[in-house]
């Protein structure tokens, strides 16, 4: 096909193609003339609705790769709107100067020309100084004759005012026609590089989408982008990936409150990247509550994700599923894989004298740091070198790598914000340092360049505001940080360009595509990267009151890990990322190790040293935000009470990060690939392509039970020529997109032409979803929309039975059924009042057949049951059938009765009704006698005395004939976090676990 | 310069009534035999052009006629400007039917709403069950447009649609296109502000196209 129609496919009505000529871009490097290197050049005229103005623009234009060589199609490379500077200088090439072979076609060999003659183009804008204009050379005099002359009269036509400059991005008169020329072109660049927001990417896709519901379509081309981009995006990452690297790392934060090293840091500086257990040289043992093992809580994090649990299928979160055990993931730095490969400390409070509030004050006490750093890291120092620091005002950020990776780090750059008076001066705010890792070339004999493209890391080093109180001014310290910490803008084509943020469609920094805004790159965000991480004094409090957090730190009645889940649950950061007021999205590894703030060095300290004027506090912290390609493991959280010249205490944490081994130059090229095969998404309507066919509108789930998932495949085909998109959307704007009971997966995606896709869709009732079916009907009919984005809605009837279940259910309902939970019509087919019994049967016939069973092992409920076993025993207690595991026939095994042993513990946890209220549970802690404890019963609805009394003197049976000493005590801790559970929302922490036991134990031992 | 209006019409009617092949008849001229039933609602547009020049653009919803969505219906005719309930003149089942409909519609829907009657099948009139008589007294009765067509031969489509778009009030101030930059799905308000039209809802102006 000629050259003109080509480009003439290219283009929008009303533009034209006057001119077109063939060319070949002269590169730096001595490349043959190869099809990389043809271009065609075509000059574009545009003219407005009434004919009366014209603007002309040079395109240059690139053969698409075909496999089969054909040349049928072309991609606009740049645009150069005609105005201003703009001109194209000619000269003859002189022979010896350029290689002749021409090996375009042998056509061309024939023809070879005499003449060879270069042209160049300057940009409208003008060219910076250290920038060569595009050259291209050709043997088509004629055609470039008439390509000048052309170029001439748009210029002539041209209305731009002498020395204005167009920016073709924001333009909305001159040149507006050009943006969708180069809007794909740009699209590209974007989705090829790695600095995606990271707040975005992580939200799901739904989210992302425009608010739509049935009959209300969205902004369906808006959406029908963001499926794109992201389809494109995951998939090139995917396709160019060559497996991974490990990088690991130990980060640091240390508030020393003015105070110059004096003590060993090897303990906070070092770290066994290989260590597994998180507790390292720390006083806290993690121990979990026996309850944890057996309860139907664990049962749903089991399946929690059903569809993991279904299909094995890795789609969680990227923390979730770190290992992956098919494929061993090699150390970026194979010969030293027990040493991080990187450190980075954080320090707040560094010099507290009011010079350094004012000015920098130099480097002394940062060399100072460093130097006991690099002590505390002993013969390994040599091993490393410090890459480079950012100080503001008392925060300093030191980041130290091994040497040997040295040349791997890269566009290191640095910002600073203040949060303090003013928002400028101060001593609060944030340092940040933001660098790009290239893993190491394979093989790497130490010079040979690495093929692989970059990751980007990103370090903020926060001290925000203090006092208990001020949390507001906390949340809002870290929201204005993190709009302040911003990296600038490089040069665009500076010496050292940022690989990462460039394109590398052509190694040729003269042919890159057109970049809108002229000069620098766009400057980055702290959350523009892979991979970010959060340190520093963040100064979030505790919220209980100072009496109880030092007597529950000191209560022996709590272990550890019990001690510090209690009072975590009332600590403002954790808070502030539920409410989402800071820190939302951020990932923190669970904390066991005690508060870290605030130490006093004299007399006024409790027994574990915290000052007695300042509530204890994890004020120091470490949180972590990666994208989902760039796998994230925290190996370690831990404080260093053992260091202990400042007020504070440091902490450390230890990372593993995944890099993926990609070749930017193959990302590239299949995001080019994949964005064009559904470019044309949000095209003209779906209807003219056929659209999707949903082949499965009926799906039945038959009968839906309580704790067994039920998955089935919807079956979707794209009948269309072109690519489809879909969306679920919900049938009103605030109302879920499916039923709460079902899961489905995948709730947005693209089809290409015939391709089919399943979407799963899972029932799975839990303790928290069977609490609410158990109430309603049991009908489970809905209808599902999948919406065709640009096309129709399509429904999806779904039907199933719940199966009412006496678990996560309600003793006033349990007790006044007629018969068993299972055969109820609906949840008021229940007996009058009057009738109903004192304890549910199902409770009943659990501890009859305990007792009535022969063997009782001494772990019963200590130990875990057999899954199948409780499951069949959970069935016929809804359904009424008789056990098939008889009580009076001891079966050799033990794990029938376990088994009983654990659907009683469970059915007690599941019931919605708790036992003892937790307004009371202070007042068990008055108890001091038996009869007590039984007045305070009284306080109890008769439904819950009556359970309360059945089953304590049934354990207070069963433990008495227990040959092991203190059983009582043992089970007790099973069943009094049951019998007494927390209130989640209350603002005053639990009673310790051995105060609930030893209550529990006034009526069992 | 010539006016542009931009209105939301939906089809509803029993399922097989032939509410999919209207549009198609109407929108690409096209019919075919063996249609699928609909499970789902589609939108599409379409744009007539009066005799004064003023094009109106219709954003229509043709939605499932099959029992078992029926409660998805309206959500599809909140904020349509017009409705056509369409009936197949061999089948009297079809307009007991479609009689819900436009009770439903009467009680539910924007009470400005543009109501028409329409029996479909006209080409099969040999197998006639519902007589013109018997449909054209009701739909005077309940003040709605009411004619006949047969989406396979073509008799009488474009001219119902063209005979709506002439009801609808063209002059309110609201009626013109909002924003021109937005060429997705339907806006959920199609465009007319429905409470300054001068003409009053269940006005008998029967049109026998
Ligand atoms: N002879 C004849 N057949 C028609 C006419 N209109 C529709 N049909 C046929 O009637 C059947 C049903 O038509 P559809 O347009 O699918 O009916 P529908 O109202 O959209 O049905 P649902 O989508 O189920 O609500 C198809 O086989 C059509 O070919 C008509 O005017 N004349
Ligand atoms: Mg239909």
């Amino acid at each position: 096909m000629p050259a003109i129609s080509l480009v003439s496919d290219l283009l929008r009505s009303p533009d034209v193609a006057k001119v077109v000529l063939e060319a070949t871009l002269v590169t730096a490097s001595e490349t043959s003339q190869d099809l990389q290197n043809r271009r065609v050049l075509a000059v574009i005229s545009h003219k407005d609705d009434w004919d009366l103005t014209e603007e002309g623009s040079l395109f240059v234009c690139k053969y698409k790769n075909h496999v089969n060589g054909q040349l049928d199609e072309l991609d606009i490379q740049r645009v150069f709107p005609i105005y201003g500077e703009f001109s194209v200088v000619i000269s003859q090439m002189r022979r010896g100067t350029v290689d002749l072979r021409p090996t375009m076609s042998s056509k061309s060999v024939l023809e070879q020309p005499r003449a060879v003659i270069t042209l160049s183009i300057t940009p409208s804008e003008g060219l910076s100084n250290d920038v060569q204009p595009p050259t291209f050379f050709t043997y088509d005099v004629q055609g470039l004759k008439s390509l000048v002359a052309e170029c001439k009269r748009m210029k002539e036509v041209s209305d731009v005012e002498a020395n204005a400059v167009i920016n073709l991005a924001q333009s909305t008169t001159h040149f507006s026609w050009l943006k969708p020329y180069f809007a794909k072109h740009t699209t590209i660049t974007t989705l090829a590089s790695t600095s995606q927001d990271l707040r975005e990417i992580n939200r799901p896709s739904l989210e992302r989408l425009s608010p739509a519901c049935a009959g209300q379509t969205g902004d369906d081309h808006a959406d029908a982008q963001a499926i794109r981009d992201e389809w494109v995006r995951v998939k090139a990452r995917d396709l160019s990936r060559n497996g991974r690297r490990r990088l690991t790392m130990r980060l640091g934060t240390f508030n020393v409150n003015g105070k110059m090293p004096s003590q060993d840091l090897s303990a906070w500086v070092q770290a066994s990247v290989n260590a597994t257990s998180r507790s390292q040289p720390n006083t806290v043992t993690p121990a979990l509550p026996p309850l944890k093992k057996i309860s139907p809580l664990s049962l749903g994090n089991a399946v929690q994700n059903p569809f993991n649990w279904l299909s094995g299928r890795s789609k969680s979160t990227p923390k979730a599923n770190i290992t992956q055990p098919e494929d061993p993931i090699l150390r970026v730095d194979p010969t030293d894989p027990d040493d991080p490969d990187l450190l980075v400390f954080g320090f707040q409070e560094l010099d507290l004298s009011t010079e350094a509030l004012i000015y920098s004050t130099g480097t002394a006490r940062e060399d100072a740091w460093c130097l006991a750093i690099f002590a505390a890291l002993g013969e390994k120092a040599v091993k490393y070198e410090k890459l480079v620091s950012r100080q503001l005002m008392g925060m300093l950020i030191v980041i130290i790598v091994k040497k040997c990776l040295k040349d791997c780090f890269g566009n290191i750059r640095t910002s600073v914000a203040g949060a303090g008076i003013l928002g400028v001066m101060g001593n609060k705010g944030g340092t940040a340092i933001r660098l790009s890792f290239t893993p190491p070339a394979h093989n790497s004999g130490g010079s040979s360049k690495s093929p692989w493209g970059p990751t980007s890391l990103t370090f903020v080093n926060a001290h925000l505001a203090a006092f208990d109180e001020m949390v507001d001014k906390r949340n809002s310290d870290f929201q204005d940080l993190s709009k302040r910490l911003l990296f600038e803008g490089i040069p665009a084509r500076s010496s050292s360009p940022a690989p990462e943020s460039e394109s590398v469609d052509d190694s040729m920094t003269s042919d890159v595509p057109p970049t809108p805004s002229l000069g620098l790159t766009p400057s980055l965000s702290v959350y523009e990267t892979d991979a970010l991480f959060w340190l520093g004094d963040l100064n979030y409090r505790v919220d209980v009151s100072d009496a109880d957090m030092r007597k529950i730190l000191r209560d022996d009645d709590w272990d550890n890990a019990q001690k510090l889940e209690a009072l975590l649950r009332f600590d403002q950061l954790k808070k502030a990322m539920r409410s989402k007021k800071a820190f939302f999205g951020f990932q923190e590894s669970p904390i066991t190790h005690f508060p870290t703030y605030r130490f006093s060095p004299g007399l006024m300290m409790d027994k574990f040293g915290y000052d007695y004027k300042r509530k204890p506090a994890w004020t120091d912290r470490i949180l972590y935000m990666n994208s989902p390609g760039c796998r994230v493991n925290q190996l370690a959280y831990t404080g260093h009470p053992q260091i202990m010249m400042s007020d504070h205490r440091p902490v450390s944490a230890d990372f593993s990060v995944d890099v993926d081994l990609f070749d930017p130059n193959a990302l590239y090229t299949n995001v080019r690939n994949l964005f064009n095969d559904v470019e044309r998404l949000d095209g003209e309507s779906t209807h003219e392509k056929g659209g999707l066919r949903v082949v499965d509108t009926y799906v039945d789930f038959e009968k839906v039970l309580y704790g067994v998932p039920v998955e089935r495949k919807v079956t979707v085909k794209n009948l269309s020529k072109g690519p489809c998109a879909f969306r679920f959307v919900p049938v009103q704007l605030d109302s879920p997109i499916h039923p709460e009971w079902l899961q489905i997966h995948p709730k947005t995606g693209i089809l290409l032409p015939d391709e089919v896709v399943e979407i799963s869709m899972v029932a799975y009732v839990d303790n928290a979803i069977a609490s609410i079916l158990n109430l309603r009907p049991k009908d489970l009919s809905g209808t599902l929309i999948l919406h065709t984005i640009l096309g129709k809605d399509h429904f999806i009837s779904v039907s199933g039975e719940y199966q009412y279940t006496c678990f996560a259910n309600k003793l006033s309902h349990l007790n006044r059924l007629r018969g068993p939970v299972r055969e109820m019509e609906s949840p008021n087919d229940l007996l009058p009042e009057i009738r109903s019994t004192n304890a549910p049967a199902e409770l009943m016939r659990l501890l009859d057949w305990i007792m009535t069973n022969k063997i009782i092992p001494d772990d019963l409920f200590l130990a875990p049951g057999n899954d199948t076993v409780i499951q069949r025993i959970q069935e016929c207690l809804d359904t009424g059938d008789d056990f098939p595991y008889n009580a009076r026939t001891p079966a050799s095994d033990e794990q029938i009765p376990r088994s009983f042993a654990v659907t009683l513990v469970r059915f007690l946890d599941s019931l919605l009704d708790s036992i003892m209220p937790a307004h009371l549970h202070l007042r068990c802690l008055e108890m001091t006698n038996r009869d007590e404890a039984f007045e305070l019963l009284n306080e109890l609805p008769p439904s819950a005395i009556n359970v309360w009394i059945t089953v304590t003197s049934f354990l207070h049976f069963i433990c008495k004939s227990s040959k092991k000493e203190n059983q009582a005590e043992r089970v007790a801790t099973v069943f009094a976090p049951i019998f007494m559970r927390d209130d989640p929302h209350s603002l005053i922490p639990p009673i310790s676990p051995k105060a609930k036991s030893k209550f529990l134990l006034y009526f069992m031992g | 310069m010539s006016k542009q209006f931009q209105f939301k019409l939906v089809l509803l009617g029993e399922s097989a009534v032939g509410k999919s092949s209207l549009v198609l008849r109407f929108v690409k001229d096209q019919f075919d035999d063996y249609r699928e039933s609909t499970i789902g609602a589609a939108f599409l547009t379409q744009t007539v052009t009066l005799s004064d020049q003023t094009t109106v653009k219709f954003e229509i919803w043709d939605t499932a006629g099959q029992e078992r969505y029926k409660s998805l219906a309206p959500m599809y005719y909140r904020n349509a400007n017009c409705a056509v309930v369409v009936y197949d003149i061999t089948q009297s089942a079809s307009l007991e039917k479609a009689r819900t409909w436009i009770r439903e519609l009467q009680r539910q829907a924007d009470p400005s709403i543009v109501i028409a009657l329409c029996g479909n099948k006209l080409d099969l009139s040999a197998r006639r069950q519902v007589t013109q008589e018997e449909a054209k007294k009701y739909a005077d009765e309940e003040g709605l447009m009411w004619t006949e067509t047969s989406a396979k031969t073509g008799e009488g489509v474009t001219e119902i649609f063209t005979a709506i778009a002439q009801k609808l009030p063209l002059t309110a101030p609201g009626a013109t296109r909002a924003g021109a930059g937005r060429t997705g799905g339907p806006s959920a308000r199609a465009g007319v502000d429905l409470n300054k039209q001068s003409t009053t809802p269940g006005q008998p102006d029967a049109c026998n196209c």
